[in-house]
């Protein structure tokens, strides 16, 4: 269930949903961190839901050097009036076998809420591909109806995005298949892309958008600053940095095309540090 | 997955495993039961929300924070009002009266001379599938709206990370989080980001958060399986602070009760047979 942090009604017709899933990689998640620490969010919600694994820790998005206590849960959400955006931040998997009900639930949530539009980030395997997806770009996107109508042309033309190619059959079909079947069945594959396919399949009424990216797991920073910039791209979230603000350029700001604030919570992605004495 | 040191890692997929667990049927893990005793129950009956009344609450989770409890935080006298009982696994250590501290038991005591003054002492494992309605039936059940929360549980350092090598972590050391509600100042470090708490303590801290009532939660990071002295006189600031400096007095035979746990807890340790 989604329970308020505040006690401010929220009117979120005019806002936009960023709602990551988690998939190969924590993409979406991770590109959804740089756009809630680079607009510094504030978070006005937590979904508590049975089906999610818990986790507690200290503020992810605090400032390094804060030494006071704000309680982050396994499933928030943030805020920004300004940039009229609110973006669900998940950090835990799910239970197994409960990933539906989880799945269901939120779809009804999103669409009581009557959010202006719904962009689900997500990613799905890279050595999946089939061979014409092996070069260019290695986005791809589905849309609602209403999204085709939105803004279909402008992702086409403008943003270079491409509609995930769908599939004839599981896992790849065979050459026969491809010549007899110009219109036949047409499959959604996107392995490991979490929850996102059942969000896009129970909200086709919203206008919706599922933005994913071919990624193998790994240390994946740079594949979530290439989606926040193609967000960024789109939607103008955060201005580009003009030179007057080299103050900001710190280790702690991630240059794509425009700087992103990497949050405290990204630290230590390998472990703890070794003892130097180790390699001497 | 290859690290930034070359070694070669094997890890599960972080995404949920394919595309898969949909109609999953699995077995159905038993949900945890809250039960009270008669005098609890009756008591309850009387009241408009039936809820146990508390001013109080300590929550203890596993062999060090339990150990620590039981000799330091009970000073007075108590009485087990009630349990929360789930499956038990064939191999967990258990005697037929269910009272030794080293038995995997979760009871519900309250202070014969405060009853506001709660104690919930989880010897059990909770497996983070159920710590949902665990957490769930502690909070339904006991009236927590003006209570002060404090947990107690350990972790191991294995997965602590920090800019000092583990080698060089000073073990046994304590960490707290506290929620919004709780306006006192933890007596130790606040847990460093990217490190986090998961399973039960996670979850209560969870649902404390997202209720707003007044919790903070002690951890200690330490390195043994089984509880050891130092480890359990790790917690030993906390007697300080809020909630629990207005419920002990010192303990004279603290010692003598601690080396008795300890030695009872290190007969499973079969590390060195």
């Amino acid at each position: 269930m989604y329970i308020a942090a505040t006690k401010r009604k929220h009117d979120w017709q005019d806002f936009t949903l960023i709602l990551p899933t988690v998939s190969v990689g924590n993409v979406g998640q991770l590109a959804a961190d740089l756009i809630i620490s680079t607009l510094w969010m504030e978070r006005v919600g937590y979904i508590h839901h049975p089906s999610l694994l818990p986790v507690a820790g200290n503020n992810p998005f605090a400032h390094e050097d804060a030494t006071s206590c704000k309680l982050a849960t396994c499933c928030e959400v943030y805020e920004s009036i300004s940039a009229q955006v609110v973006v669900i931040q998940q950090r835990a998997p799910f239970i197994k076998g409960k990933r539906k009900e989880f799945a269901d639930w939120l779809s009804k949530w999103v669409k009581d809420k009557h959010f202006y539009r719904v962009i689900i980030l997500t990613s799905t395997f890279a050595q999946e591909r089939l061979d014409y997806q092996m070069t260019g770009s290695p986005f791809r996107i589905l849309q609602s109806p209403s999204m085709e109508e939105q803004s279909g042309e402008f992702f086409r033309t403008k943003m270079g995005w491409k509609e995930l190619e769908r599939r004839h059959s599981f896992p790849a079909p065979t050459p026969q298949q491809v010549a007899a079947e110009e219109t036949g069945h047409q499959l959604l594959y996107m392995p490991g892309s979490g929850i996102a396919k059942t969000l896009y399949e129970n909200c086709q009424e919203q206008p919706l958008l599922v933005f994913m990216m071919f990624v193998s797991e790994g240390d994946n920073a740079q594949d979530a600053l290439a989606v926040a910039d193609q967000l960024n791209a789109w939607l103008s979230l955060i201005e580009k940095k003009d030179k007057q603000s080299k103050d900001l350029e710190s280790q702690n700001f991630a240059k794509g095309i425009v700087e992103w604030k990497v949050p405290m919570s990204w630290r230590l992605v390998f472990g703890s540090r070794f003892d130097q004495k180790l390699f001497q | 997955m290859a690290t930034f040191f070359g070694e070669i890692l094997p890890v599960r997929s972080r995404a949920v495993d394919d595309d898969e667990d949909d109609d999953f049927r699995g077995p159905i893990e038993g949900e945890p039961i809250l039960h009270w005793s008669k005098k609890v129950k009756a008591e309850t009956e009387k009241l408009p929300d039936k809820k146990v009344p508390c001013s109080n609450l300590v929550i203890s989770i596993g062999q060090e924070a339990n150990a620590f409890t039981e000799v330091y935080v009970k000073t007075f006298k108590y009485e087990i009002i009630g349990g929360i009982f789930s499956k038990i696994q064939d191999d967990d250590p258990c005697t037929l009266s269910q009272t030794s501290p080293t038995d995997k038991s979760c009871f519900i005591y309250r202070c014969y001379s405060n009853p506001s003054i709660i104690v919930c002492q989880c010897n059990r494992d909770v497996s983070q599938e159920q710590s949902f309605s665990w957490a769930k039936l502690l909070c339904t059940n006991i009236n927590l709206d003006t209570a002060y929360i404090a947990v107690l549980a350990s972790c191991s350092t294995g997965g602590y990370c920090s800019d000092i090598p583990s080698s060089d972590l000073d073990t046994p050391f304590l960490r707290a989080l506290k929620t919004e509600k709780f306006v006192g100042t933890p007596i130790c470090k606040i847990l460093e980001q990217p490190n986090m708490l998961t399973g039960l303590p996670a979850q209560l801290m969870t649902f404390f958060q997202v209720h707003q009532y007044k919790a903070v939660i002690y951890v200690c990071y330490k390195e043994n399986r089984y509880a050891d002295i130092p480890s359990v006189k790790a917690f030993l600031p906390v007697l300080e602070v809020t909630p629990i400096k207005d419920m002990t007095e010192p303990n004279k035979k603290a010692e003598d009760m601690l080396r008795d746990i300890v030695e009872k807890h290190q007969i499973h340790d079969m590390l060195y047979l």
